[in-house]
């Protein structure tokens, strides 16, 4: 479980989280949506615990990032909002890169590349550059990157952006089928329909304060996503 | 016409300023360039001094300004060539520019000025001091002030070109090739063992002209670097006709390279960025390696990647490999006649001037700040900033202490050195690695540069790579300076230069524990 407490960070004089607040339990896929420059990215950086914040906390299994991030971090992964990646490596290099990074033993390691490049069909070009990837390619490799060492918390950052068709409804259906293991899937998005089919908890942002939190329902009640959250940020 | 005059505008903004927006910054930078600025002044002044007391001795004083005009013209050949791949194909404006209603003859004649402005500010930190030693030793006619100020804006000129025929045949030569940036690295070492099997070839002994070494030594800049011939016609018997061809030779020369480019530009462009595929589509598998070693895997793979990152921070290597390769083939006669001279003195002024080349070895002073965008993986790693440390003092090392090792044995066996000289020397060349691998991070952290455009601005232009070259030149004259020729004063050196290191370790477990955890991108 993942807690979120009170929350804060300024950059200089101004303000970029007010005092945010959420619950993540395990196994949920949990949206977070809101509008450029609401502080979504600035939220996952500090729940990361790559930016230090200003007051509040982030407690995963009531451990504190700040006391314990580097044995918190083994056992997240984190999907950027821009795959910058290592364009010298190959893509097997990269991967094989990230895994010894978190200490994944050799058969988890190539079982998982295996599994994952075949599923998101890029199993073919792993012996490519990076720096020959497309946009797509590159959010393929991250995604891959951040599910071979079993994480139990996966943070994305805008995750869909680029990928096919096809690769999306795959990275739904792995995202499904890992939070029935228990595992935690949090993740910003832009994508309203894809928040509201796949998630069953949501929170809306604004300005750097939390609008609205809970399981889906009870956040839009019998409306749709969309129309809630047009008339939340609207009249904020 | 104006598109030409706003493109050079923004070009020289670039030269001047290079990114950087915030005020701050831009002071800080600036002064570091003016400190920088003042050190070469100082130190080319200096030189040019000595060289003009040495000339003295052998009465061959009229030397100097060709001298001056042949290595300035060498080092900005050395200098450029690397820098034409970035320029033309890997700036990302290109795109942007070629999209744009300008002719491309502008934008590649305003990428040639950019080129040349940059070198010119080289040719006067070069050329003047020596042109103020000059006049002050050797009472010269008003014409030959007329004469020097009419070819120096022109000097860097032929060098330019010269660096842009290497630099676009080497991106020409690699655009054949699925491992472009494997070519251009061979290619790229390829060209530093040609100048100096040249360099090498261009110094004749010539038994007629033993008694003149003034004629020998200019004899070696005309055949290394021939436009030495025309300079030395019109600065020194101020020929008419000779600056003419000088600066036909020039003007033509650089028009010329100019039309070739805008009109081989997108051939090659199209074929460097050609996407080449593996043949293998097999997911091979491989072993589980400890983080320190995946880290270090991976910095290899970036610094065997780009040429510009090798061939410049792995200088060194190449120098030291060089000199190596000279002292290895130098006739017993020369070795014997340098032993009998100098003896243990002499293999020490040697060790010590060799000793400079190791911290021309510097791929960790810009490592860091090379993961750019890429820092944040970095970041979100279950890793400390100490398993950094530690897999960068192994990459140092591993790039620098076998060369260090190597060089400093060839020096005690060729120079048959007495043991007891070769045991701290050994020792100061395996310190000063150490240390280099410590100082050089801590370096990179104090700069750390992440936010950058062009890889090419860390690796040339950082502060960090400037200070590791400067500190390499104290050190190495250091100990010629304070004429440390006693076994003690080795011993003291090597001890100051290990208490250096510790405390630079000390320094970047601290200090730079807490600025890697403030980065990110």
């Amino acid at each position: 479980m993942i807690i979120i407490k009170n929350l804060s960070k300024s950059y200089g004089n101004k303000q970029v989280l007010k005092s945010v607040d959420l619950k993540i339990s395990d196994g949920d896929i949990y949206a977070f949506v809101g509008s450029n420059g609401a502080g979504k990215t600035t939220t996952i950086k500090c729940m990361l615990g790559i930016l230090p914040f200003d007051s509040g906390d982030v407690l995963y299994d009531g451990t504190s990032i700040k006391d314990e991030p580097l044995k918190i971090k083994q056992d997240i992964a984190y999907i950027p909002d821009n795959p910058d990646i290592y364009e010298h490596l190959t893509g097997y290099e990269y991967l094989s890169f990230i895994a010894d990074m978190y200490e994944t033993d050799a058969k988890t390691k190539n079982d998982n590349i295996r599994k994952y490049a075949k599923l998101l069909e890029i199993d073919t070009k792993l012996n490519d550059r990076i720096g020959s990837y497309s946009h797509g390619m590159r959010q393929k490799i991250v995604i891959i990157a951040a599910l071979i060492h079993n994480p139990k918390v996966i943070i994305m950052d805008e995750p869909f952006v680029g990928l096919d068709p096809l690769s999306t409804h795959t990275l739904k259906e792995i995202m499904k089928e890992l939070t029935k293991d228990g595992k935690i899937i949090f993740f910003s998005t832009h994508v309203l329909d894809v928040a509201e089919k796949l998630c069953n908890k949501i929170a809306i942002i604004k300005n750097g304060k939390i609008l609205t939190e809970g399981t889906m329902k009870e956040v839009t009640k019998n409306s749709s996503l969309e129309d809630i959250f047009l008339e939340l940020v609207s009249h904020e | 016409m104006n598109k030409f005059i706003s493109l050079m505008k923004v070009n020289i903004k670039g030269i001047i300023r290079g990114k950087e927006n915030k005020k701050k910054k831009l002071l800080s930078h600036g002064l570091i360039l003016i400190v920088a600025g003042a050190l070469i002044l100082y130190y080319s002044y200096k030189f040019a001094n000595l060289s003009m007391k040495g000339l003295k001795v052998i009465h061959s004083e009229f030397i100097l300004l060709p001298e001056f005009f042949a290595i300035s013209s060498v080092l900005l050949i050395f200098t450029n060539y690397k820098k034409i791949n970035d320029l033309f194909f890997k700036n990302t404006d290109y795109d942007l520019l070629e999209s744009m209603p300008i002719k491309r003859h502008y934008i590649i004649l305003s990428k040639m000025i950019e080129l040349y402005m940059s070198a010119l500010l080289v040719t006067l930190a070069f050329m003047i001091p020596s042109y103020y030693v000059y006049i002050t030793n050797v009472a010269v006619e008003p014409i030959f002030h007329v004469m020097y100020f009419a070819t120096l804006l022109f000097v860097p000129c032929i060098p330019v070109v010269i660096a842009t025929i290497i630099g676009y045949l080497m991106s020409y030569i690699s655009s054949f090739f699925k491992r472009k940036d494997l070519v251009q690295l061979i290619t790229g070492i390829a060209v530093f063992y040609i100048a100096f099997y040249v360099g090498k070839n261009s110094f004749k002994i010539d038994a007629t002209q033993m008694g003149n070494f003034g004629k020998m030594i200019l004899n070696f800049f005309d055949n290394y670097y021939p436009m030495t011939i025309l300079y030395k016609d019109i600065v020194m018997d101020s020929e008419i006709l000779s600056l003419i061809m000088y600066l036909l030779i020039n003007i033509v020369s650089f028009i010329a390279i100019t039309f070739v480019i805008t009109k081989t530009y997108t051939f090659i462009n199209s074929k460097l960025h050609q996407v080449s595929t593996s043949g293998n589509k097999k997911i091979k598998e491989t072993k589980t390696l400890s983080p320190t070693v995946s880290l270090l895997k991976k910095d290899f793979k970036k610094l065997f990647s780009s040429s510009n990152y090798l061939l410049n921070t792995c200088v060194g290597v190449i120098v030291l490999t060089l000199c190596i390769i000279g002292l290895v083939t130098s006739s017993k006669i020369g070795i014997a006649v340098v032993s009998e001279i100098s003896g243990n003195t002499g293999g020490l002024i040697f060790s010590y001037s060799m000793l400079m080349f190791l911290g021309y070895i510097y791929p960790t002073a810009i490592s860091l700040s090379l993961e750019g965008k890429n820092f944040y993986i970095l970041r979100t790693l279950p890793i400390t900033f100490k398993t950094i440390i530690k897999e960068k003092n192994l990459f140092h090392i591993i790039c620098g202490l076998p060369i260090a090792i190597i060089t400093i044995l060839i020096i005690i066996i060729k120079l048959n050195m007495k043991l007891k000289y070769a045991v701290p020397l050994f020792l100061l060349y395996v310190v000063t690695t150490l240390f280099h691998a410590n100082f050089h991070l801590l370096l990179d952290m104090l700069f750390l540069n992440i936010s950058w455009e062009n890889e090419i601005k860390v690796i040339k232009r950082s502060i960090q790579s400037i200070l590791s070259l400067v500190i390499a030149i104290f050190m190495g004259v250091l100990p010629l300076a304070a004429k440390f020729d006693r076994i003690y004063k080795v011993y003291i050196y090597a001890g100051i230069i290990l208490l250096l290191t510790i405390a630079s370790y000390i320094v970047l477990r601290k200090f730079g524990t807490s600025k890697f955890n403030k980065t990110l991108n």
